[in-house]
């Protein structure tokens, strides 16, 4: 028996980047990259570890945005292009380094990366990732939890619940679709809770989400375990809080492991340093130069000198770091038990592009640390928070406090001066949406479709991502260009289904254009979604 | 062959220059200019559709703006700092339009009313100009992307929670309210008097206007449309009103906000008695956690095994940039 659990989560999002209007589209290859790097990765370390027989337990959430592109046909065809065009140059960079093999080793590496991830995605997932998620889902390894609709930031859309309601819904929908089953938890989009969001998840049969460590520790009451048990919402949903210690651990680009200096740098990358003529059928037709994903150094300094990358060192220190991470969480537990009546439960949340976007070595630290866990020691067992929740389904109930994972804690990140503008116009589209949901509760044919596709661009325009770009300012046209995009179709729409006049070619368009949701329910945003006839039942308790 | 090539561009250039200057509706153009603090010369049209409509572009000479320009008749906000085009409500179309010129470096020109902003004077010239339709638009291209509005003709203000001490309103105010206050004092009620947000505690009451645990007056810029209010306490409820203060001192109230409650910043006082054990190991536990610095750098605790150690164990140089090395 042991003496406390871990629970592992990855958030996995992105936001929905399909640009079928441009045969080449910069921000489409953040999702290429984040399959190459992070997604099938992650899975063929769970295919290790299922066919070596390490047990484990991991959570993740897989937003809708995520699984709509997993599951496009346009965006399957696309990345295997991608993926042969990466092949390609790993292949002529063998050739290039053919008299520099410390180099020339790197680009047998990444030939070899290229070719899995092509052999896994096109031959064992037959060109969609959700099949190889829902495989571990099923095999009691991975806890997949739902998530809003478009990764909507809920504390700032809340002034009219039935938006909030309306990603929740969605999101829960989609969820159903892909994997078949009612999902038990749900990720908040950045952790961002407020007291009565819990009420709505409850009324579609949610058991528990998670907030940032604050969201449970400044709870009212004070919540006796702190953060190392979950405690329910009025509501009765259960909230599971952050233990900062373990996310810091890794989190942190300063202090956290991924900022080893044996590791891959990020940065340094061939689409950069190699000459125009060479790369230029890899980058940007504009010859503007990215990331290809070839990168040859590891980190070496805090200065510029990079010195060439040693895939070995670097696997060591994952193991290393893997052990350091446990034997922290042993001493964590150990120390716990001596203050707590129950097992401790810590709770680890992270972004899944963290592991192997942004930290190359990450999937194997999760594989090293997972085996760690179950060969090497007895004090602590991964868990899923549902497992938690069965075991120790008396908790105490408080009300968490609004909060966010987000930089201060709270909305700021998302509401500031170069953002807040945009809410205005959020809250007046969803205030039209659900006029127009009430106005037709049963429309048919091209109004029908008119007002489904006006829930979707609406949806669309209230991912976090537009709002979060704003602020960091590394792709801020494109982040306004979205939200203006989407605002203005639902404007549109609204106007013309107001005024009976849908232009129905512009309209097959935007179907086409943003063709997320396809089996959206607009009814959703009815103040009497029960009692409307929605298409899919939700499986709702309250 | 290759003159005709050059030919036949610029024609497809011309047309498609023509197609995007002509305007979609019949119109009152209106053209305007002013100087801006670098004395550059600034061009727009008011496209004054309806009589209380217009629409505004403008046109800096040297490509990106400076400034954010807003065009400001005795009514409405015309404001580019999204854009370069925008709508605007305008009373009736009217020759008495300032220009205020706020530099795009200043990072929030909400929050400090008395930013460097300046303001000029723009002659507009009413020339009415009625410009023939435009035939209905029948591309396939589908590139209808205008510009968000600046108001929706609502009248009402919203408040936001940003943190424990700050909220966040936006708000609109109805030209119907404007007229009504012109109609009850006068004119120019608008002008001369102070433009505030009053901000009530309406902490644990049923608040009916007067019995509010306290409230407070910001003064804000007349044609503010959002602001940053610091309200400077976790859980507390709040809502806040829209209002003016005539020459008089009478506080005339235009508009109230929803309520909005600020989170906590720290562990709570209350304590569960049914999950009560307020005992020694929960007070240690709690000073453990108290230590969490959040947001801040990675916490040091008695139990942790500092990195530098573990990999000296493990015989690894120690290159990782930890805390722990740092001691």
């Amino acid at each position: 028996m042991p003496q406390g659990f871990l629970t592992i989560v990855l958030h996995a999002h992105l936001p929905y980047v399909r640009h079928p209007e441009h045969e080449y589209f910069l921000e489409e290859m953040w999702y290429y990259e984040a399959l190459t790097e992070t997604y099938i990765p992650l899975l063929e370390v769970m295919e290790r570890l299922v066919k070596e027989g390490v047990d484990f337990r991991l959570t993740m959430s897989l937003t809708p945005p995520l699984v709509s592109m997993f599951n496009d046909a346009l965006l399957q065809d696309r990345y295997e292009k991608h993926l042969n065009r990466l092949i390609e140059l790993a292949e002529k960079e063998l050739e290039r380094t053919q008299k520099q093999p410390e180099f020339n080793r790197l680009a047998q590496m990444y030939f070899d990366l290229f070719h899995r991830a092509r052999y896994m995605f096109s031959q064992q997932y037959g060109g969609n990732l959700v099949r190889g998620f829902k495989r571990f889902q099923d095999l009691g390894k991975l806890e997949i939890i739902a998530s809003a609709a478009t990764h909507g930031f809920l504390p700032l859309l809340y002034v009219n619940p039935q938006a909030v309601r309306a990603q929740i819904a969605a999101g829960i929908k989609s969820y159903q679709q892909n994997f078949d089953r009612d999902p038990i938890g749900f990720w908040l989009p950045e952790c961002g809770y407020t007291p009565g969001i819990d009420e709505i998840l409850q009324e579609f049969g949610i058991r528990y989400f998670f907030t940032d460590t604050h969201g449970v520790l400044y709870a009212s009451k004070r919540p006796k375990y702190g953060i190392f048990a979950p405690v329910y919402c009025p509501s009765g949903v259960a909230a599971f809080g952050r233990d900062a210690e373990s996310s810091k651990q890794v989190w942190s680009a300063e202090e956290g492991y991924p900022g080893d200096f044996d590791y891959r740098d990020f940065y340094r990358d061939i689409g950069f340093d190699l000459d125009l003529d060479y790369i230029r059928p890899y980058i940007h037709p504009e010859e503007i130069r990215i990331h290809t994903g070839l990168k040859y150094y590891r980190i070496t300094a805090r200065t510029n000198h990079k010195e060439p990358y040693v895939p070995e060192w670097a696997k060591e220190k994952a193991a290393t770091h893997a052990g350091n991470f446990m034997f922290n969480r042993q001493k964590q537990v150990e120390w716990l038990v001596s203050l707590m009546d129950r097992a401790p439960l810590i709770v680890s949340p992270y972004d899944a592009e963290l592991f192997g976007h942004w930290w190359f070595e990450g999937p194997q630290f999760l594989d090293y640390l997972f085996r760690k866990l179950y060969f090497d020691q007895n004090t602590l067992k991964t868990i899923t928070p549902s497992e938690y929740l069965t075991k120790y389904p008396v908790n105490q109930v408080v009300t968490p406090t609004q909060s966010s994972w987000g930089n201060k804690g709270y909305n700021e990140v998302w509401l500031e001066g170069s953002n807040d503008w945009i809410y205005r116009h959020l809250h007046k589209a969803a205030d039209r949406m659900v006029e127009l949901a009430t106005a037709y509760p049963q429309a048919s044919s091209l109004t029908e479709r008119a007002l489904q596709q006006a829930a979707r661009e609406l949806l669309l325009a209230q991912s976090s991502d537009w709002a979060f770009i704003m602020k960091t300012g590394t792709a801020v046209d494109y982040a306004i260009k979205r939200t203006k995009e989407h605002l203005l179709n639902f404007s549109r729409l609204y106007t013309e289904i107001k005024e009976n006049r849908i232009d129905a070619a512009w309209l097959q368009h935007l179907e086409q254009k943003n063709n997320i949701f396809p089996e959206i329910d607009y009814r959703i945003y009815h103040p009497d979604y029960r009692n409307v006839g929605l298409t899919v039942p939700i499986s709702a308790t309250g | 062959m290759f003159t005709f090539s050059l030919i036949a561009l610029a024609l497809v250039l011309a047309l498609i220059i023509l197609l995007w200057i002509r305007p979609s509706k019949v119109s009152n153009r209106t053209k305007w200019r002013a100087t801006d603090p670098d004395q550059s010369q600034i061009n727009g049209t008011l496209d004054t559709t309806e009589s209380n409509k217009a629409i505004s572009s403008i046109l800096r000479p040297g490509g990106k703006p400076k400034y954010n320009y807003e065009i400001g008749g005795d009514l409405g906000l015309y404001t580019n700092e999204d854009s370069s085009r925008q709508s605007i409500n305008l009373d009736s179309p009217t020759d008495q339009v300032r220009a205020k010129f706020t530099p795009l470096d200043e990072p929030d020109p909400t929050q400090s009313p008395m930013a460097k902003e300046s303001w000029a004077p723009v002659t507009v010239k009413l020339t009415g100009t009625t410009i023939p339709p435009k035939p209905v638009q029948t591309t396939q291209e589908f590139v209808p992307y205008g510009e968000l509005p600046v108001g929706y003709g609502d009248h009402q203000i919203i408040a936001l929670v940003r943190d424990p001490y700050w909220l966040f309103t936006y708000w609109e105010i109805s030209s119907e309210k404007i007229q009504e206050l012109r109609r009850n004092f006068g004119l120019r009620v608008w002008v001369d008097a102070q433009h505030v947000l009053r901000v009530y505690d309406t902490t644990d009451l049923i608040f009916n206007g007067t019995n509010a645990n306290y409230f407070f007056d910001l003064l804000i810029n007349p044609f503010a449309s959002r602001w940053h209010v610091e309200v400077g306490h976790p859980n507390r409820t709040y809502c806040i009103e829209r209002g003016l203060i005539l020459q008089n001192g009478q506080y005339i109230p235009l508009v109230r906000s929803n309520y909005v409650t600020t989170p906590s910043d720290r562990v709570s006082n209350r304590v569960d008695e049914q999950w009560l054990l307020w005992s020694k190991y929960d007070r240690k536990l709690y000073r453990h956690l108290e230590q969490l610095p959040l947001g801040a750098t990675s916490p040091q605790f008695a139990y942790s095994v500092s990195l530098a150690e573990e990999l000296a164990r493990y015989g690894f140089g120690v290159s990782s940039p930890l805390p722990h090395d740092r001691k």
